[in-house]
């Protein structure tokens, strides 16, 4: 079993043998269309970061 | 403050799930299921055949939608169907009703799960078998079936977006631009 928290971990997952994942319970997964360079995925992620932070933000 | 702890985005990109899938089914005729699993099959045969999956009822309880099978394509040998997510195995049971003949699956996530399983009633390789932290299912949808499906993406966009639902629609569509 693998503890996946970025795509990153995915990505190495991706390239063993073990493919039982696991996902933190505050994961939103999101299957995107093709393969992305490693500047956008940082760009989604970052993205995915800041959205978060604006949502605990306007909840708070 | 719930919202919060349901921020966390994983990015899931096809191409492994479609270079993972080739190296199984290599030779066999395949086939994708709905939108997003005939471009994943694309991806790993292109030209490969589609069988048209449409919601009619949508629920978040995925093994209660109500699904339209479209028509399925002729095969001379076993089929293997391609899809991207497999949660609750609904729309693959749904499809292997249909099809009747020799079939399996090949899919690029698959929750883990003995009802999922149990339900699709085919045969089925994945890439990844995921589950989560603490039990149930997390939230896994692809882009563009959320584009392509105003219900889906309502639902979740209210219960995790909720107030950035906006924001949220904008981040898909830059995902497909």
């Amino acid at each position: 079993m693998i503890n996946v928290n970025t795509t990153q971990d995915l990505r190495e997952a991706y390239s063993g043998s073990d493919r039982d994942i696991r996902f933190p319970d505050n994961s939103n997964l999101l299957l995107v269309p093709e393969r992305l360079g490693s500047d956008k995925v940082e760009e989604l992620q970052d993205f995915g970061s800041t959205f978060q932070r604006s949502l605990h933000l306007r909840r708070n | 403050m719930a919202a919060l702890s349901r921020g966390l985005f994983i990015f899931v990109e096809t191409n492994f799930l479609a270079e993972d899938i080739e190296s199984r089914v290599n030779g066999i005729m395949i086939v994708g299921v709905g939108n997003s699993g005939s471009k994943l099959a694309q991806l790993v045969v292109p030209g490969s055949p589609k069988i048209e999956v449409r919601t009619l009822e949508y629920s978040r309880q995925r093994d209660q939608r109500v699904l339209e099978v479209g028509d399925v394509p002729e095969a001379a040998g076993p089929m293997t169907l391609i899809d991207d997510i497999v949660v609750s195995g609904l729309t693959l049971a749904r499809v292997a009703a249909e099809i009747g003949e020799e079939v399996d699956a090949s899919v690029g996530l698959l929750y883990k799960s003995k009802s999922a399983t149990k339900l699709a009633g085919v045969p089925i390789t994945y890439s990844f078998r995921y589950s989560r932290d603490g039990g149930g299912t997390p939230p896994i949808n692809s882009a563009e079936s959320l584009l392509e499906n105003p219900d889906r993406l309502n639902a979740l966009s209210e219960r995790y977006f909720l107030g950035n639902e906006r924001e949220f629609g904008k981040l898909l569509e830059g995902l497909l631009a």
